[in-house]
């Protein structure tokens, strides 16, 4: 691939986190386990980035401190950082994420995905666009775009 | 007060995004992203479908709306057409009479004159259509004509919903812009003629009561606006009251009774809420008008295991309300104000 052609074409590399180490809880099949944080970082730690061959975890666009669930409200939250503050590509990141989140979570959950406060130019814009489930469901219906969507979810479940 | 569920409707498989009662308030239409429009009507004592209308489209059909006569019945889809149905004659067949092209992209609304004279359709394209109705023979048996009378480029991003006033040929747009439009015909062409502007995010629902001189706005900032118009003058609107607080996630749907006056909205946070004015002793300065209080009557949390995405007060039977939302299934409500 042509480096002139990537945004960012020397992305900060960061260390993959430790995989989750299973509780005694966890192993028991009377208690419920619900659905937390770390779990749906596991759920979206794997997703590929557009234009690298990397995850978006070893590129710290997503983290573990930046889910969050709510299980009174069945609300799922998660933050993404941008590798650069300029990325055509963060419109495209968050659906993939959103897209993960809504194949893996139960489907009364209700998924909420916006970028880090500060983090990107156009923030608002880009959270608005993630937050209009019409327009995502436009979008996926859009089979060029959920084409490219799938390539970034391979390999992540 | 008391609210009963009378029925629940499967029947479709994916997403509902909009429940239109037909203006005899016997029968029900419901559309979504299965790309189908069903009808459903009582049996004896047991609401079925009694007509599944598909193949009219390539992809998720967003709304639907019933002309005034109840003869057509109009469905605007993502695949960038609205398709006009009519019911053949001596039947309980619903067959495709035309479908209006022009949109760029989806469809996201559409809606008729009170008069019938008029449809309207507005579309991502950022655009809003008026088609006026010419009728090619002198009745309404499917040979109607749509010639396209107007393109208003007023909005200046994706337009989510359009709504005919209720006597005058006059219409209401809103969208991701924040604002709603109305619009008029100056005798020459039609014309942008309002703009009300203060909402924080996309403006999903409006409706007008039933003299049209009061528009409720539903939007994605939680809450719900209603503006008075200035001496009935339709080109002058004052925002009189604004009620947040109550919804916790977008409220995408708003429906004003004209029957009851009571107003009902539904969000994303899968809750249905029926607003009442507070009919305070008009004195002073509150005989202006400048200032309207309503409260909520009723609350009802988890009315569909999802999203709620639409709500319609049936025309012709008092408390009777129809809600369809993002679990697949239709809804048929009983509102009692009060106990008796």
């Amino acid at each position: 691939m042509d480096s002139k052609l990537l945004e960012n074409s020397n992305p900060k590399l960061y260390l993959k986190s430790e995989d989750r180490q299973t509780t005694t809880d966890e192993e028991d099949d009377r208690l419920v386990d619900e659905i937390d944080a770390r779990e749906v970082f596991d759920l979206i730690r794997g997703i590929r980035d557009p234009e690298h061959p990397f995850t978006l975890e070893q590129l710290n666009v997503v983290s573990e401190d930046k889910c969050e669930v709510d299980l009174q409200r069945n609300i799922c939250s998660v933050w993404f950082t941008p590798t650069i503050d300029h990325c055509s590509m963060a419109t495209l990141i968050g659906l993939s994420i959103q897209v993960k989140l809504i194949r893996s979570l139960p489907e009364h959950f209700k998924i909420d995905v916006y970028i880090t406060p500060g983090s990107h130019a156009t923030e608002e814009a880009v959270n608005k666009q993630l937050a209009d489930k019409e327009r995502v469901a436009a979008a996926l219906e859009n089979q060029h775009l959920l084409e490219v969507v799938n390539q970034c979810l391979v390999d992540s479940f | 007060m008391s609210l009963d569920l009378v029925t629940e409707l499967f029947g479709h498989n994916d997403r509902v995004w909009c429940v239109r009662w037909h203006p005899s308030g016997h029968t029900l239409a419901s559309c979504g992203a299965d790309k189908t429009i069903r009808l459903w009507a009582k049996e004896g004592n047991v609401w079925r479908t009694k007509y599944i209308l598909s193949d009219g489209h390539q992809r998720t059909i967003r709304a639907i709306a019933w002309s005034p006569t109840g003869q057509y019945l109009a469905s605007a889809s993502f695949d960038a057409t609205t398709s006009v149905w009519h019911r053949k004659e001596d039947s309980e067949e619903w067959e495709c009479v035309i479908s209006l092209e022009g949109h760029e992209n989806e469809v996201k609304s559409v809606c008729w004159s009170q008069s019938g004279k008029y449809l309207s359709t507005c579309s991502r394209d950022k655009t809003v259509w008026i088609w006026e109705v010419i009728d090619g023979s002198g009745g309404s048996d499917g040979n109607e004509e749509f010639e396209c009378a107007s393109v208003l480029t007023d909005h200046s991003q994706d337009v989510k919903r359009v709504v005919w006033h209720p006597i005058q040929d006059v219409l209401a747009s809103c969208g991701y812009d924040n604002t709603v439009k109305l619009y008029k015909d100056d005798g020459d062409d039609w014309i942008c003629c309002a703009t009300l502007s203060s909402h924080e995010s996309t403006v999903w629902g409006i409706a007008f009561d039933s003299t049209g001189e009061r528009l409720a706005s539903s939007s994605s900032d939680k809450t719900i606006k209603i503006w008075q118009s200035v001496n009935n003058d339709i080109t002058n609107w004052k925002c009189v009251s604004t009620l947040s607080g109550f919804h916790s996630r977008p409220v995408y749907d708003i429906s004003w009774s004209h029957i009851s006056d009571y107003i009902l909205t539904a969000g994303g946070d899968d809750t249905i809420i029926v607003f009442k004015e507070d009919h305070i002793q008009s004195c002073g300065d509150f005989s202006d008008k400048t200032f309207q209080r309503f409260s909520v009557v009723l609350k009802h949390e988890k009315a569909h295991q999802m999203d709620v995405n639409s709500v319609d007060w049936n025309p012709k039977i008092n408390g009777i309300f129809a809600t369809s939302g993002d679990d697949c299934s239709v809804k048929i409500w009983k509102f009692t104000p009060q106990e008796l």
